[in-house]
């Protein structure tokens, strides 16, 4: 049978059983909506908790040694993390970039806020510092992510920053100032830095995204109906809080004080959000984490760094990356890849699950169309036995029975895509306007992605095929002589 | 092309019983024949139909088409065969009443294409207007008469121009005066195309416009004999001249 001639006669008898078709595509509806709508909100919150939770595609390498508490790893050949070691990891497949960090040593605190929340709130002052040529990216303030603390060599005032001048031993250093006369003395961008008398550049400071969702999506909320201050707390929003300012006090927190007791006041500013901040504090350039420690902690406190900061080049690279890191380079990867391993594992089996579902449905709608094309196979006996006896092989009938099922899946794959996405819509229109605000909500439960259409196409044609089998054997097994005179 | 049937016997069982249908039948058809099949309600008259047109090969014997023993062809053989060589017509027209009457008569054309290679709508159009129905190819066959879809019935066999056209009662359902109309179109195609008729009635009326007449009874061929055509001579059925429409 010529395709063409083929398909007119799938069409005809389309046309003629509209209903009979119809009714067979419903649960092939319903079945393949299902299918899409579990497959899209395992795929959304997939999504939401690697991406936006574990950040899935970072690693975190930490040294084992720092880890164990043998700090400088003489006995095993200085196998730190230092610059070279970055650099080697840089070579490996599947690496896209990595960020050394290093943590402050010793505690600090930080003190502020009175601007956004009314009054001034302390907290324990987590920090740590990456280099700052690699983020500059996410930086939105005018400040940027620089070292203004690295010593600038100079011959005369012009040499230096506004606001500092050429110090006696030809490095710039901050010009005396009080805070009545600061903006004359110290220009735009720095302030007058009280403890010192002198002007200084406030500290550029990157946030992680978490912090603030943290914020907005339980502390803000639980607090909101309280009384006194948290009751005041307002919702936060990335721009409200570029450019903010506040005091850090090196040296000195909540739990303790610096082996020497000094302290050092200096003044932050939020420059950007970044994943690629600490998860839970404040991350700043380095330079001002290695001469803090130094200053802080001692000389040595300087020289290794506390963990690096792998990107992958894509999602699916991580796995090969992790194992390159762990097993290659003897490297440790932070706990959060391996939660992350077992988050993104449980979303897959709850998916599939639930998927399970939409197959149990898809396999009765395959039912139910084995039922619905036997019915039609013995209403056309007689047209099948005339077809045959005109010319028609069994393959040919076979064919036309197979042809009306594929139609009625693509069709029901259609409506069944179509459905799945305006429950979805429905779905995430109920959940932004009936589910409060928590950590990480995502905008949209769902992510729908082509091979999910692709899939739904197909999963309706196969189970249609499936209904169809038997009716179409059978149809193929119609005796033309019995079907002519009607036995 | 030569038909030519040795032996023939077909049993239906159902269950415990069974019933002969055929009984050893033999006989032979002549290309460009015109023979009528006669007998009784239940002699075995469309049974041997079937057997001869391939529509059931679950006979014991030999039933040859030309040079071909229908047992040796497998099923997508058998029904090329019929596609290409044979036409039937059907006591009740078999036209699918969803389609138009020219859809209806081009309905073989899907299963494979004409044997001389022509263009099936040119045939189907042409045929049309030989049987009288030039000006219905858009009708549906539920708007048409008795003899009209007869007539629908045999343009649909005569699409790949077969060279034996199968016919079971196809007068069966129509009044006298209609059905001599369409036995003078077979008349006609057995004549003028030398397409072999094989024609199945119990009417001696119909049987007589035949050259050959073989009688069955219960199962057996209980005559077979030549004739001299006899042509009814009531009314206006006047022998061999084809007429239009009734
Ligand atoms: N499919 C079948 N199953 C069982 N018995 C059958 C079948 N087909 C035919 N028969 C039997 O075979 C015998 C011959 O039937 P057939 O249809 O050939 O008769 P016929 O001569 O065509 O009769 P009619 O003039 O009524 O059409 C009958 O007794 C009939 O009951
Ligand atoms: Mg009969």
């Amino acid at each position: 049978m010529k395709l063409g001639k083929y398909r007119a006669l799938v069409g005809q008898s389309l046309r003629r059983h509209r209903g009979h078709f119809m009714v067979s595509s419903v649960g092939v509806i319903i079945g393949v909506a299902t299918l899409m709508l579990f497959t899209g909100l395992g795929s959304g919150v997939r999504q939401t908790v690697l991406e936006d939770v574990f950040v899935i595609g970072q690693l975190e390498v930490v040294d084992p040694a720092a880890r164990a508490g043998l700090r400088g790893g003489g006995l095993l050949g200085g196998a730190g993390l230092d610059d070279r070691r970055v650099e080697e990891i840089l070579e490996l497949p599947g690496a896209a970039a990595a960020f050394p960090k290093m943590k402050l040593t010793f505690p600090s605190r930080a003190s502020g806020g009175g601007g956004l929340l009314g009054r001034d709130l302390g907290i324990e002052f987590i920090g740590d510092g990456v280099p700052p040529n690699l983020i500059e990216e996410e930086v939105k303030d005018a400040l940027g992510f620089e070292d203004y603390g690295a010593p600038v060599e100079c011959s005369a005032d012009e040499d230096c920053r506004e606001g500092l001048r050429c110090g006696d031993e030809g490095i710039c250093e901050g010009k005396s100032c009080r805070p009545a006369n600061e903006d004359e003395v110290c220009g735009e961008i720095a302030y007058c830095n009280r403890d010192r008398g002198q002007c200084a550049y406030p500290i550029p400071i990157l946030v992680s995204p978490q912090v603030l969702e943290i914020y907005n999506g339980s502390v803000h909320t639980a607090l909101r109906d309280s009384q006194g201050i948290g009751g005041r707390l307002p919702r936060l929003t990335e721009e409200m809080l570029i450019g903010f300012e506040f005091d850090i006090i090196f040296g000195e927190s909540f739990m303790g004080r610096a082996a020497d007791r000094r302290v050092q006041r200096e003044r932050g500013r939020l420059v950007g959000f970044s994943d690629r901040a600490i998860q839970m504090g404040a991350t700043m350039p380095l330079g001002y984490v290695i001469r803090l420690n130094e200053e802080f902690s001692g000389e040595s406190a300087g020289d290794t760094y506390h963990s690096i900061l792998v990107e992958a080049e894509s999602n699916d690279a991580v796995a090969g990356l992790a194992q390159l890191l762990q097993e290659e380079m003897g490297l440790e990867l932070s706990d959060r890849h391996q939660q992350a391993e077992r988050a993104g594992l449980l979303i897959l089996l709850l998916t599939l699950l639930f998927n399970l579902i939409a197959l149990v449905i898809l396999a009765v709608a395959a039912l139910n169309i084995t039922h619905s094309f036997s019915m039609m196979v013995m209403e056309r006996r007689q047209e099948i036995g005339l077809m045959r006896a005109l010319g028609a092989k069994r393959r040919d009938i076979q064919a036309l029975v197979v042809g009306e099922a594929t139609v009625v899946g693509l069709f029901a794959g259609a409506v069944g895509i179509g459905v799945g996405l305006g429950i979805a819509w429905g779905v995430d229109r109920l959940f932004d306007t009936q589910v409060g605000h928590f950590p990480f909500k995502p905008e949209t439960l769902f992510a729908f992605s082509p091979w999910m259409f692709g899939l739904g196409l197909g999963v309706a044609v196969v189970f249609c095929w499936i209904g169809a089998l038997l009716p179409a054997l059978r149809a193929g097994r119609v005796e033309p002589s019995a079907a002519l005179s009607g036995r | 092309m030569k038909l030519s049937v040795k032996g023939l016997r077909r049993i239906f069982t159902h269950g415990e019983e069974s019933r002969r249908a055929l009984v050893d039948i033999t006989l032979s058809i002549e290309s460009g024949e015109f023979v009528a099949i006669m007998g009784r309600s239940g002699s075995g008259k469309t049974t041997l139909l079937n057997a001869i047109g391939g529509l059931d090969t679950r006979f014991e014997g030999e039933v040859r088409l030309g040079e071909k023993s229908l047992r040796e062809m497998s099923e997508a053989e058998l029904a090329s065969f019929r596609h290409r060589h044979l036409g039937f017509v059907f006591q009740s027209y078999n036209l699918l009443n969803h389609l138009t009457v020219l859809e209806n008569v081009l309905l073989p054309s899907y299963f494979g294409p004409l044997r001389d290679g022509g263009d099936p709508l040119e045939v189907a159009t042409g045929l049309l207007d030989r049987v009288g129905l030039g000006d219905r190819l858009r009708s549906r066959p539920t708007e048409l008469s008795g003899g009209q879809r007869q007539r629908v019935a045999i343009a649909r066999a005569l699409l790949c121009r077969p060279s034996v056209l199968l016919c079971d009662e196809p007068t069966g359902s129509l009044d006298r005066a209609t059905g001599l109309t369409i036995l003078q179109l077979f008349e006609e195609l057995n004549r003028e195309d030398e397409i072999t008729v094989v024609l199945v009635t119990h009417e001696p009326h119909v049987a007589a416009v035949a050259r050959r007449k073989i009688r069955l009874d219960e199962g057996r061929i209980a005559s077979d004999q030549e004739q001299e055509p006899r042509w009814p001579v009531e009314g206006e059925g006047a022998p061999p001249e084809a007429e239009g429409t009734p």
